[in-house]
This record gives C-alpha cells, sequence and structure tokens, in this order.
C-alpha cells in the first residue's frame, strides 16, 4: 500500500468499458486516497471535468466520440484544466501511439493490462508533477519531433 | 453458454474463397481491358490501312480514266466508315461487335479490291492479294478468342473461292491461297490456346497473390481489433484477483462476492474471445458438403431466432416483426440457412437500439440475372428464388464502408471503437453461404442513423414444395 497522504484527491477515470470503470472505482480507493468518478466517453469526461476540477485523469484512448488523444489536447489547451496531471490507459502498445500520447500533452502512457496498485502509484507520481517539469517535458518532446518529423 | 461469436458452434465454415474454382468478374475484366486496348490500335492501324490503300487506288485509277475509280471511292468510304465504327465499338468496350467489324471490313475490301483489278491492267494485284486473307486470320487470333479465328477463317475460304470463281479462275493460286489459310488457322488456333491458358493461369496467379495480401491485411485489423479486445478483459480479472489479495477485502461480505463476480465476468468475457478466435481456424473448413434439400423458411427462421446469443445480442424487450408464409421453403442446407439468420438477425440487433424493431420477411419473387452471350449480348436469365429480408432502425452503414462489409475479418472503424462485441466473420460467413447454395445477398443503407439497414438474400426456391401464395395474402 502507498504511504497515505494528509488529502484526498478525486481521480476521474474515463473509459468506455464499464468492465475497467467498475474495477478502478472500487479498488483504487484500497491503494490511496482517491475518490473515483467515472465517465463513459470523451465528452462526459470533458463534462465532469468542467464539473468537479478533479486532481488528476485517468484515460482510455481508443473511444467512441472524442478518443483519448483529443480529449487531452482539449484537456491541455483550455487554462482551467491544463495543470490536470493525465494519465493515458490504453490497448495501443505501439511506440507510435505512445509518442502520439505523450506529444499530445500526457504525463504518463500506460498499456493495459494495469493493475490497480500500479495505476494508483502512477496517479500519485503524476500528481507531484509540478507544471516547470511537464513544460520541459512537452519542450523536449517538441525539440524530437522537430528535429525527426517522420516520427510522428 | 459463453460462446459470444455471432457464428453458432454447429457452424462449418466456408469457404474456398472464389477465386478458386470460376476466374472472378475481376479476371475477365482485366482480359477486356488489355483486348479493348489492343482493338483500339488494331481499329485505328485499319483506318489508316484501308484509307490509304483504297485512296491510293482510287486516284490511281481516276487517273487512268477507268470507271471502277468511282467503285474504289464508294469503297473507300464505306469500308473505312465500318471500320471507324468498329474504332468507335471498341472505345465503347464493345468488344466481340468491334472485332467482328474491323475483321469484316478488311475483309470486304480485299475482295471487291480483287474483283474490281482482276479486269485492268493491274490484275497482277489482285493475286497478290490473296495474302491478305491469312494475315486477317493471324488478326483475328489476336483481337478475340479461337471461335472467332474459326469463323474468319470460314469466311475468309469463301471469299477466296469467290474471288477466285469470279476473277482469276486459277486453280492452282486458289489451291495456294487456301493452304496459306489454313496453315495459318492452325498456327493461330493453337497459338491462342496456349496463349489463353498462359494468360488464365497467370491471371489466377495474380488473384491468388492480391487475395492473399488482402487477408494478410484483414488479418492484421483482426489481431489488432483482438489485441484490444483481449487487454480490457485480462485488465479486469487481473485487477479483481488484485483486490482479492488485499486481507480486508477477503471477508465474506458484499465486496467479496461482488469482486469475485466481476472477475468471473471477465474471465468469461475472456472465454468467449477464444471462442471467437477459433472460429476464424473454422472457416477455413469446406461448406459445399451438403445435400440441397428443401428447407422450411420459417422453421429455419424460428431455430435460428432462438440460437442468437444472449451475451451478444439482448432480445428481451425486443420486437422482432415476421412476414414468412408457413408454406415458402428454400432448397438447400437447413444448417446454413439458419447460421445466415443467425447473423443477420444478431446483427440487426446488435447495431441497432435496445427499443428498435427489427423486420423480417420472406417472399417469391422472380430472380433476372444477366450472363453474356455471343458478341457481348446480354441476356436476362429468370429464375424463381425466395428472397428473405431482415431490416433493423438502426446506425446504418456508410455507403463508403460497404464494399469491405462481406470481406472476412472486416469490422467497421467504428466497432472497433465501440462495445460492440463482434469478430468481423459473421457477413463474410453469411456471403458464402448464400453463394454456396447458389443464392446471393446484398444490402441497402442510407447510411442514415434511425434508417438503418437492409439485408437481402436470395436462395433458391424449392420447387416441388407446395405453391406459396404471395406475400399479401398470407401474414404471421
Amino acid at each position: 500500500m502507498e504511504a497515505p497522504t494528509p488529502q484526498r484527491y478525486t481521480v476521474l477515470v474515463v473509459d468506455d468499458n464499464p468492465q475497467l470503470t467498475k474495477l478502478m472505482a472500487m479498488g483504487l480507493p484500497d491503494f490511496g486516497d482517491f475518490d473515483v468518478v467515472t465517465a463513459d466517453d470523451g465528452i462526459e469526461g470533458l463534462i465532469k471535468c468542467a464539473e468537479l476540477q478533479p486532481a488528476c485523469m485517468v484515460l482510455d484512448v481508443m473511444m467512441p466520440g472524442l478518443d483519448g488523444y483529443q480529449l487531452v489536447r482539449a484537456l491541455r489547451g483550455d487554462p482551467v484544466t491544463a495543470h490536470i496531471p493525465l494519465i493515458l490507459l490504453t490497448a495501443k502498445v505501439q511506440e507510435k501511439d505512445q509518442y502520439i500520447g505523450l506529444a499530445s500533452g500526457a504525463d504518463q502512457y500506460l498499456c493495459k493490462p494495469v493493475l490497480p496498485s500500479e495505476l494508483s502509484r502512477a496517479i500519485s507520481a503524476a500528481l507531484h508533477i509540478s507544471a516547470a517539469e511537464r513544460e520541459r517535458k512537452q519542450v523536449a518532446l517538441a525539440e524530437e519531433a522537430f528535429d525527426d518529423p517522420g516520427k510522428r | 453458454m459463453a460462446t459470444a461469436s455471432a457464428i453458432p458452434t454447429q457452424v462449418v465454415a466456408p469457404a474456398k474463397d472464389a477465386a478458386a474454382a470460376t476466374p472472378p468478374k475481376d479476371e475477365r475484366d482485366q482480359d477486356r481491358q488489355r483486348r479493348r486496348r489492343l482493338l483500339i490500335s488494331f481499329a485505328v492501324v485499319t483506318v489508316a490501312l484501308l484509307a490509304l490503300t483504297l485512296g491510293a487506288t482510287t486516284i490511281v485509277q481516276f487517273v487512268a480514266g477507268a470507271g471502277s475509280a468511282v467503285f474504289f471511292g464508294a469503297l473507300l468510304v464505306l469500308t473505312t466508315t465500318l471500320a471507324g465504327l468498329g474504332l468507335w465499338l471498341a472505345w465503347r468496350a464493345h468488344l466481340a461487335r468491334a472485332a467482328l467489324l474491323l475483321v469484316g471490313a478488311i475483309l470486304l475490301a480485299t475482295f471487291v479490291t480483287q474483283i474490281m483489278l482482276s479486269g485492268t491492267t493491274n490484275a497482277g494485284l489482285a493475286f497478290l492479294l490473296f495474302a491478305v486473307y491469312p494475315l486477317v486470320i493471324l488478326s483475328a487470333g489476336v483481337l478475340a478468342d479461337r471461335r472467332f479465328i474459326l469463323a474468319t477463317a470460314g469466311a475468309a475460304a469463301l471469299l477466296s473461292l469467290l474471288a477466285n470463281f469470279i476473277a482469276a479462275n486459277n486453280g492452282m493460286l486458289l489451291l495456294f491461297a487456301l493452304a496459306q489459310e489454313s496453315i495459318a488457322t492452325a498456327i493461330m488456333y493453337y497459338f491462342i490456346a496456349g496463349y489463353q491458358a498462359n494468360m488464365q493461369d497467370l491471371e489466377r496467379t495474380r488473384q491468388a497473390y492480391e487475395r492473399m495480401v488482402r487477408i494478410d491485411s484483414l488479418k492484421e485489423q483482426f489481431i489488432t481489433s483482438v489485441n484490444h479486445e483481449l487487454r480490457n478483459p485480462t485488465m479486469a480479472m487481473l485487477g479483481y484477483i488484485e483486490l482479492l489479495q488485499i486481507p480486508r477485502n477477503q471477508s465474506a461480505g458484499e465486496r467479496l462476492k461482488l469482486i469475485v463476480d466481476e472477475a468471473n465476468d471477465a474471465g468469461q468475457g475472456l472465454r468467449a474471445l477464444i471462442n471467437s478466435i477459433l472460429e476464424t481456424r473454422r472457416m477455413d473448413q469446406g461448406i459445399e458438403d451438403f445435400v440441397p434439400q428443401p428447407v422450411n423458411v420459417r422453421d429455419a427462421l424460428t431455430t435460428a431466432m432462438r440460437l442468437i446469443d444472449p451475451r451478444e445480442a439482448n432480445m428481451t424487450g425486443r420486437e422482432v416483426r415476421v412476414r414468412v408464409s408457413p408454406a415458402l421453403a428454400i432448397m438447400g442446407d437447413r444448417v446454413h440457412l439458419q447460421q445466415i439468420l443467425t447473423n443477420l438477425i444478431s446483427n440487426a440487433v446488435k447495431y441497432s437500439d435496445l427499443d428498435a424493431p427489427v423486420d423480417v420477411a420472406a417472399a417469391r419473387v422472380i430472380d433476372v440475372q444477366y450472363s453474356e452471350g455471343r458478341w457481348g449480348r446480354k441476356t436476362p436469365v429468370e429464375r424463381e428464388m425466395v428472397e428473405i429480408m431482415v431490416r433493423d432502425y438502426g446506425l446504418g452503414i456508410p455507403p463508403e464502408d460497404v464494399p469491405v462489409l462481406f470481406q472476412r475479418f472486416a469490422r467497421l472503424p467504428r466497432d472497433l471503437a465501440s462495445k460492440v462485441l463482434g469478430n468481423g466473420l459473421g457477413l463474410h460467413l453469411c456471403k458464402a453461404l448464400a453463394e454456396v447454395m447458389g443464392g446471393h445477398i446484398w444490402l441497402e443503407s442510407t447510411g442514415i442513423p434511425g434508417k438503418g439497414t437492409t439485408f437481402y438474400v436470395r436462395l433458391p426456391i424449392a420447387t416441388n414444395a407446395v405453391p406459396v401464395p404471395l406475400p399479401d395474402e398470407a401474414h404471421m
């Protein structure tokens, strides 16, 4: 188990697979001080994010409507939500997909299957990423893309 | 209980893909394209040659003051027009007719020229022109098929006989001309036979190669989608097991039961997925082994609806409106028909809203197929068939996705991103089953959500069954 933090964090999980949202809603609080809220697709995710201002978000990539990448870009583009740590959780395991995910602004890219304990550790880590650090990472990625435009 | 594929387990599935037995339409199209290009260039050369030689002859005759100049002029106009018409027909892809016109034009020009020249100072030319006939026979082989070579050879022999009778009257010459023509015919006949066999082999190889490439890419897609669908239930199962390892969760109670149930559900989902992967292996076994017999459509429908997997398509509270006459029967295989119906109805249910109805109807129809006869004429072939219609009021299918729909492993992008279970085999199977029973399947959809999709299957009617009243008279 994680070392308990004094504060409880709201985590918003967006995934179109009800099996997984249920698992995370039930399992994540066992491994950290999280209140888990779930959304079934990208649009609902955006709405709930604006409503709840979660401390962290976990996003699936392949979803009907707005997919994970688009959702990340939308959240990063809005000054109100730009600071929220974002974790992409996906079945797309190719390096290319990982690159796209990180380049679109996500803090972490995890490939399914991921255990609740692992996810909770990733969330805890993401909660402590500072804005400066995120910006530095993004610049590094952008430079890489600039050096090697074919990669995207 | 956990078979999640749209295919019930007793399936033995299709399909040596179409190209194996009969050359597919595509192959003939390729051949036609080649012949069309050939005919067009041949027609251009023919028009030019006829215009040049006949034009020159007309001028020579005119200068010599011969009365035949007028005939040559007229012949020039006539044959050049015929050849021009041939060019136009070749352009419009009426290949057989174009070849007929072109060869006819040359034969006619040769024959008439021989007759015309025979009485003049240039009579020697008339003899020379006997050499044109074997050349025409050679061209006929290049332009069309073996039957056309024989027809041309016959016409050429007849014309040489006539020309000799009217103009030359020389037995040795005639014998020589006929021998030349026979040799040309024999050479061309056997050459073309071999050539066509080679081309067919080549076409088949190309087709087989392209099919393999296509199947390979579809398989790739399938693996991607299976990969995606495997990861979710695996993650759920492992996740719940991890929760079970926490001592706090192990005390009996509501929470323990919930965790165990969820882990079990995820495991069942995995099993279903593995089953559906196995179905793809079974698809390679033959489905041709059945003895056609009358199968009552309504009975098959009743069984088919029972076989729809409740995990995959929830039928409860679903209105399925059936209009099938009790006496209607097809000639085919009972299990094949049931599989087609199960697949189509479960698709209709899967891809529409929970409260949207599904229509199923079957009726006697006259099916008209066109077969290409001689000289490219299309003759309609009429058959009595049973048309089964399955209509939903769901999402519809975008027109651009329709062509790939019946392919193996094909799933629409929107389905890959959705929760709808499927392995991309159902419609491919339906098509193979319908075709193996001598029928066909197609669909109509505007692609507008709510307007839905209608699938049609036509199968041979059981002829010795009791006459079936028209659909208006019998409702179910």
